[in-house]
């Protein structure tokens, strides 16, 4: 504990009970306060200090350095910059996940420039920028450059809207860039040359991910680059346009990396190249990562397995793989805690993950073709199983699948008690289980019974309302919960609302959920971040009389199918707020 | 006809001009605004967007997810290549849709982040042009498109590719994998040890085995190309 405290405590006289301050055994000089406070980072820890009293409330947002905004429309840059003086990091989310799969059409919002606005004028040493799902142009990546010199780190994850012009003000203006990490963007038009824009002496980079940008960079640039910053890289994921020989010449000059993305594998190489290639791996002892290979195949793994003993995380989602070549490579990898693949590995292969990864934690299948109606491809309740059997510490699940049964997945929670996020996707809407072709409700009852600490679910497959009583009933720590084509009756939606204490996120489309499911969480949405209603059967009239009741809430529909009572509000995106109503609503969002 | 299909993502503008359709466990199909339910028992929308399709590109590329059909296995060659699937959702087996039933199409679904990987991938073809390019040897015929038939055996749908693209047996074999990965991926449980092999049709008319002369001679004189599965015995 801090000396100076500890000492103001002692010296402080015991106030006698009055019924003032509520703070009479605490007072703290303020300096010491916020000394103390200065030690709290999270978020949430923070937010709870600021609400004990007044002085607290001050003390913590004058120490406030890092700032976390969940939906960047529940506050303003205005409100946000009169609270907090002191921001050097910044973390922003803005549109809801659901746009990841084209259910919001363009420019609906989520766009920085604003924020960027505020941040230029008030917070001019903020170092660190990571913003999700928003719209980030190139005048406001030009905006961050020139106006934060001190700036070290910016994260883009699932943004749009900038090309390479924006980029190269990044590589040009930020002379003490240590990240650059762009992931999941859409940048369609981003060329290349933006990496040839960093400095001659710029050496301070650690995170470089352009992993997401299509374009064919200028290689010796970015070699030179990765000599330059050899003592401190440790994280490096080029795009598809990296050939392996271009591989092994950057690993060579950076053998301290801990985190690399690969280049595309499909080259031919001589086998003096291949050897070349596989040595470099070898040499990279830090290297625990492993992400890109595209186009490998077990034609190339032998240059890998220098490298697998130390692998914690293999993200082969850009690699079509066989069961038999992932077995194989697998055998080589014991450490692993994560893997991402893709489900041409087939049940097989997942068997192969069951027995040789016995530490694994997280599993991701991905489907090769969402959109095959054939139903015999890809991984089933077999898979499932097999992995359950074999990795008890799993707690990680995402998994796209064609067939799935009820006793599969309750024997696999019975397996694996330590779910924290369960997400399973039967591809085809409302498919029973397999074998007895009745609901899945007795697995997602089984899921949220076995797993206490279940704390994000994806539900799917044929479900009645059973499956939502059981989800209100025992997911007590659940946070995130998306939902599609399920259930039966407005009472689904009812006893969710009702159930999960802690319920921060809920999604849903094409559900048969009305006004009175919408209206039954009239108390809880407040204490959401936000709630996603797509294809049910609210109206109009629902979203009015919600609006009405709360007016802490932006109830906005999206595409309204006609603005009387009652017409269908076809999308509607519920979220709590203090900044009031939009004020940059395009034409097709109605705020209620 | 070149078969390749980029599926167009449904558009992203805001006027998705489709109606809803509900659809009650009776099938009463032609019912659109019916919203009654059977004993609890659930029904599902669907959204229908058939118009907003305006990508066909040629995308010569691994990931086939895009690729949809019909599921009819032996299309004319002159219908127009169908871009959305009939939804074949059975409930109890003895619910399908009708073969008149206008084609649907879920928006959004499954929940994958396909945006990011068609228009990564819609570059390909060009990208693949630009490292082809740089390795040293590769031929520098960018301009000369060189299409030729491929078919695989068991395959109903056949492919073109352009030759120009790849300057070795190694990398056009690599090709195929990814183009018909979609098949053969699936299929290792039923080759029983059995090797793909690539025979083509040279400008004499003959059909021959792949690798047998060097690849500048190949590339001038194959007409067509099959691929088929042989078994060792």
């Amino acid at each position: 504990m801090d000396p100076d405290t500890k000492k103001c405590k002692e010296s402080k006289p015991h106030s006698s009970n009055s019924n003032g301050s509520k703070c009479s055994h605490l007072k703290f000089p303020d300096e010491a306060l916020e000394k103390v406070l200065s030690f709290i980072d999270s978020h949430k820890d923070r937010n709870t200090v600021s609400l004990v009293c007044k002085e607290w409330y001050n003390a913590e947002r004058w120490t406030r350095s890092n700032l976390f905004i969940g939906n960047c429309y529940s506050v303003s840059p205005e409100i946000v910059s009169r609270r907090f003086p002191r921001i050097k990091s910044v973390r922003i989310k803005g549109k809801p996940r659901f746009s990841d799969f084209n259910m919001l059409p363009r420019d609906w919002g989520a766009n920085v420039h604003a924020w960027l606005v505020m941040f230029a004028e008030v917070y001019p040493f903020l170092e660190e920028l990571r913003l999700k799902r928003m719209t980030v142009n190139d005048e406001s990546l030009e905006l961050l450059a020139k106006s934060f010199t001190g700036f070290k780190a910016l994260s883009l994850l699932s943004c749009d809207g900038f090309t390479d012009d924006g980029l190269k003000f990044v590589a040009t203006h930020c002379r003490n860039l240590t990240e650059l990490d762009i992931q999941d963007s859409v940048a369609v038009d981003v060329g290349g040359d933006w990496l040839t824009c960093f400095p001659e002496n710029f050496s301070s980079l650690e995170i470089l991910n352009f992993a997401s940008l299509n374009s064919e960079v200028n290689f010796e640039s970015l070699e030179k680059l990765v000599n330059r910053c050899k003592n401190t890289l440790r994280v490096l994921k080029v795009n598809e346009s990296i050939t392996l020989d271009q591989l092994q010449r950057l690993l060579v000059h950076a053998p301290n990396l801990v985190e690399l993305g690969t280049g595309s594998f499909m080259q031919e190489l001589t086998p003096r190249q291949y050897e070349d290639v596989g040595s470099a791996f070898s040499n990279c002892g830090k290297l625990r990562v492993l992400s890109g290979l595209w186009d490998a195949t077990d034609l190339h793994f032998s240059v890998l397995y220098g490298a697998c003993a130390r692998l914690t995380f293999l993200n082969f989602s850009e690699a079509v793989l066989q069961s038999g070549e992932l077995a194989k490579l697998l055998a080589h990898c014991p450490n692993l805690r994560r893997l991402w693949v893709i489900d041409t590995v087939q049940d097989k292969g997942l068997e192969a993950v069951g027995s040789s990864c016995p530490l694994l934690e997280e599993l991701r299948v991905f489907p090769l073709d969402p959109y095959d109606l054939d139903h015999q491809h890809g991984v089933t309740e077999q898979g499932l199983l097999a992995v359950s059997l074999g990795c008890p510490k799993l707690h990680y699940l995402l998994y796209f699948c064609r067939r799935m049964t009820n006793a599969a997945v309750i024997a696999a929670v019975k397996n694996c008690p330590n779910f924290t996020h369960f997400r399973l996707c039967i591809m085809n809407p409302g498919q029973p289980d397999h074998l007895t072709k009745s609901p899945m409700d007795a697995a997602f009852a089984a899921v949220v019974k076995t797993c206490p600490k279940l704390r994000r679910l994806s539900v799917s497959g044929l479900l009645t309302d059973k499956t939502f009583e059981s989800i209100g009933e025992y997911a007590k720590n659940l946070e995130t919960l998306s939902v599609a084509f399920a259930g039966s009756s407005d009472k689904a939606m009812v006893c969710v609302l009702r159930g999960c204490p802690k319920l921060r996120k809920l999604e849903i489309r094409d559900c048969p959920f009305g006004n009175a499911a919408l209206l039954s969480g009239v108390e809880k949405y407040e204490m959401m971040r936000s709630l996603w209603m797509s294809a049910c059967d609210v109206t109009m009239k629902g979203c009015r009389m919600l609006a009405r009741e709360m007016p802490r809430l932006n109830v906005e529909v999206i595409e309204d199918e006609g603005s009387d009572d009652g017409a269908k509000a076809g999308k509607v995106y519920v979220y709590r707020t203090v900044a009031g109503p939009r004020r940059d609503a395009p034409p097709f969002v109605l705020t209620l | 006809m070149e078969l390749e299909l980029g599926l167009g993502l449904p558009n992203q503008s805001s006027s998705s001009s489709g109606h809803v359709m509900v659809k009650g466990l009776q099938l009463d199909l032609n019912s659109s605004s019916s919203t009654t339910y059977q004993n609890n028992l659930p029904r599902f929308l669907y959204r229908d967007v058939c118009s907003d399709h305006d990508h066909q590109e040629e995308v010569e590329s691994k990931d086939l997810s895009l690729l949809l059909w019909s599921g009819q296995p032996n299309q004319e060659d002159d219908d127009p290549p169908p871009h959305k699937w009939t939804n074949l959702l059975h409930l109890n087996d003895d619910v399908q849709m009708n073969d008149d039933e206008e084609d649907t199409e879920i928006v959004g679904w499954p929940p994958i982040n396909s945006v990011r990987k068609e228009l990564l991938h819609r570059n390909q073809q060009q990208r693949r042009q630009r490292v082809i390019n740089i390795i040293p040897g590769a031929r520098n015929n960018i301009n000369k498109s060189m299409y030729v038939k491929v078919k695989m055996e068991g395959v109903p749908i056949g492919r073109k590719i352009d030759l120009s693209l790849y300057h070795s047996y190694l990398s056009l074999t690599h090709a195929f994998i990814h183009m018909f990965s979609k098949y053969t991926a699936y299929k290792e449980e039923n080759r029983d040890g059995g090797e793909y092999r690539i025979l083509y049709q040279d400008k004499d008319g003959d059909w021959m085995l792949a690798g047998d002369v060097p690849w500048e001679r190949f590339v001038e004189s194959v007409r067509r190309v099959e691929i088929i599965l042989r078994k060792d015995n």
